[in-house]
This record gives C-alpha cells, sequence and structure tokens, in this order.
C-alpha cells in the first residue's frame, strides 16, 4: 500500500499538479501531501475539503498520520466535507441520527417479531435472541448520549 | 442557548484566540466559557475562520445546531483521526444490515408458521387438525416499511438495505442530502475496507 502511494506520487507530480495545488495555484512538489489522493480530474473533491477544513488544517492531519492511512483519512475527509456543504447545519451527523433511528425501529420490529414467533414455536426458543445486546449509538466514540440537537428543526436527539 | 457576557467572562472561543470577546461576538452564544474542549477541537478540526464562514451562512436560528453538529464531528476526527464521524456512520448501516436480515428471517418464518407449513410443536395440537394460528395481524411485520424514516419527508418504500459506505469520490456514487431523510447513498460498492 505504501508503495503504491510512493508511485502515485511521483507519476502525479511528474506530470500536471495535483488538484490542491491547481486549485492553490501553487508548484506541485516531489513531496507534496496532497498529490496522491486530490488527482487533477477530481478538483471538486479538494475545493470541497478546502472549504470545509481548510488546506492547512488537512495538510496537519495527513502529516499526523502513517501513509497507509492516508487514502482513507482524505475519503473520509471528503465523505463529510460534502455532507456539510449539501446541509450546512447537520452534515453528515443528520445521518448518522438517521440511521439511529432506524436501527431503534428495525430493533423494536425484530422484538415484535420475535414474540410473535414465540406464540408458535414457545418463548425459550427466542428469549436468548431478545436479549441480545442492543444499542443505538456509537460505543467506541462514546459521543451519542452526550450530544443533544434542539428540535427546531433537525433530526432530534440522538 | 448558551450565552456568554462578554461583560463577565470572555467566551471560550476568545479565551483560547487571546482576543477580547465583543458584545456580539459570533461565537460567544455556542462556546461557553465552560466548556473551553468544545471549542479547541471545532477549531483544531475546522478553524476559527471557517466556522465563522460557516455560522454566518445560516439562519441564526439554525446555528446552535450547526455548532453542535461541527463539535460532534470534530470530536469524532480528534478521536479517530482516519475515520472520524464516518466510521460510525460505517458500524451503525452494518448494525441495521445485521438487524434488518435476522427481522426478515423472522417475518419468514412467521409467514411459514402462519401458512401451516411448518409444525408449530405445540403439545395441545393435533396432528390430524390443521393448526389454526392465533387470530392477529399476522402481516403486520412482513409489510411493515421498515424503511421509513420517521418523521422525515422520505415517504421510503420497501426497506432496502443501505449500501455499504459510499465514498462519493473513489467510487464515483453520489451522496444523497440526509437532512430531510433522503435515501442513504447512491448504490453499492462502497470500499469495504473500514
Amino acid at each position: 500500500m505504501y508503495a503504491v502511494v510512493k508511485v502515485k506520487e511521483k507519476i502525479l507530480s511528474s506530470n500536471s499538479p495535483c488538484a490542491a495545488c491547481k486549485f492553490l495555484r501553487r508548484k506541485c512538489t516531489q513531496e507534496c501531501v496532497f498529490a496522491p489522493y486530490f488527482p487533477p480530474d477530481q478538483p471538486q473533491k479538494f475545493a470541497n475539503v478546502h472549504k470545509v477544513y481548510g488546506a492547512s488544517n488537512v495538510s496537519k492531519l495527513l502529516n499526523d498520520l502513517p501513509a497507509t492511512q492516508r487514502e482513507d483519512a482524505v475519503n473520509s475527509l471528503a465523505y463529510e466535507a460534502d455532507a456539510r456543504l449539501r446541509d450546512p447545519v447537520y452534515g453528515c451527523v443528520g445521518l448518522i441520527s438517521i440511521l439511529q433511528r432506524r436501527l431503534k425501529q428495525v430493533q423494536t420490529d425484530l422484538d415484535n417479531a420475535k414474540r410473535e414467533l414465540a406464540n408458535y414455536i414457545g418463548p425459550s426458543a427466542v428469549l436468548p435472541i431478545l436479549h441480545q445486546g442492543r444499542f443505538w449509538g456509537c460505543p467506541e466514540l462514546g459521543l451519542s448520549e452526550r450530544l443533544s440537537i434542539s428540535s427546531n428543526s433537525g433530526p432530534g436527539t440522538f | 442557548m448558551a450565552s456568554s457576557s462578554s461583560y463577565n467572562s470572555p467566551c471560550a472561543a476568545c479565551k483560547f484566540l487571546r482576543r477580547k470577546c465583543m458584545p456580539g461576538c459570533i461565537f460567544a452564544p455556542y462556546f461557553p466559557p465552560e466548556e473551553p474542549q468544545k471549542f479547541a477541537n471545532v477549531h483544531k478540526i475546522f478553524g476559527a475562520s471557517n466556522v465563522t464562514k460557516l455560522l454566518n451562512d445560516i439562519l441564526p436560528h439554525q446555528r446552535e445546531d450547526a455548532v453542535n453538529s461541527l463539535a460532534y464531528e470534530a470530536e469524532a476526527r480528534v478521536r479517530d483521526p482516519v475515520y472520524g464521524c464516518v466510521g460510525a456512520i460505517t458500524f451503525l448501516q452494518r448494525q441495521v444490515d445485521r438487524l434488518q436480515k435476522e427481522l426478515d428471517a423472522a417475518n419468514a418464518d412467521l409467514i411459514r408458521y402462519a401458512c401451516n407449513e411448518i409444525p408449530s410443536g405445540l403439545p395441545h395440537m393435533s396432528s390430524i387438525q390443521p393448526i389454526t394460528p392465533p387470530q392477529r395481524s399476522i402481516d403486520h411485520y412482513p409489510n411493515r416499511r421498515i424503511g421509513d424514516i420517521d418523521g422525515g419527508g422520505g415517504g421510503g418504500g420497501f426497506y432496502q438495505s443501505p449500501p455499504s459506505f459510499p465514498y462519493p469520490y473513489a467510487n464515483h456514487h453520489q451522496w444523497n442530502p440526509s437532512g430531510s431523510g433522503g435515501n442513504l447513498g447512491g448504490g453499492g460498492g462502497g470500499q469495504g475496507n473500514m
């Protein structure tokens, strides 16, 4: 993966400036941190990321990561930036809220379906499944329970 | 809405930026001095000037939600610099997929029992007499539109498993806006390496 990154970097900077350097109107050097991830044929990707995060913030973030993780980082930043530009109030957090509600709904439906099944095959067959752990949030982030968004116009608490 | 009187003490943003917190400071209502980490994270990920521009571009009654969602994203990114919030989205999508499959299987079983294809195994049922299922709305769960988003205007349609996380550029898929409860993603084939 690292070798692929280095090859990409060399090819891109030797032919034409990357989308970032084109946007920033600067020379695209061999060491350009953006070049492997912002090809010149995707100008909007960098434009969005720059508008939401700023080039220097992205540069610092990438420099703090090993090269093997930078592509995923850039793609997730691009996704979030795109989401934020489409929905300036909630960004991709709106999607998290929707997914949490959907998860809760599916869990409720599943519980109900299994209760119905218990009428046919007996309660002991479904009890272990009914008591499977459930959560609506993201325990590894530990964020969802703490944040509440006013219900003026948004997706509600999550 | 938290408010910080600049007469009393500067807001968390102006404290961080080491500047005078003026009346009308755009940050003051949303970054109270007792939550310094909130602004510190937002500043680290987005930068003060980007946040200012964003807040100036939206209506005042939406700014609190915007700041809170920015703070949420910033904290997620600080905790997970590679995936940020997107890690949570992928995780939730997988959970929804998993539970939906279980629900589909349970519904299929319910239909089979209701149609008398599988013996119920209940001791009082005769093997000669047809099994009469309890009088209930057996179609309730199979026909339920799981995909409908409550409170949203999407209208849904029959639930479809959301695609795996779509990177808009790596796979050239368009992400549809979700703020009003629209569809998730533009199709399958997203990167599965999360």
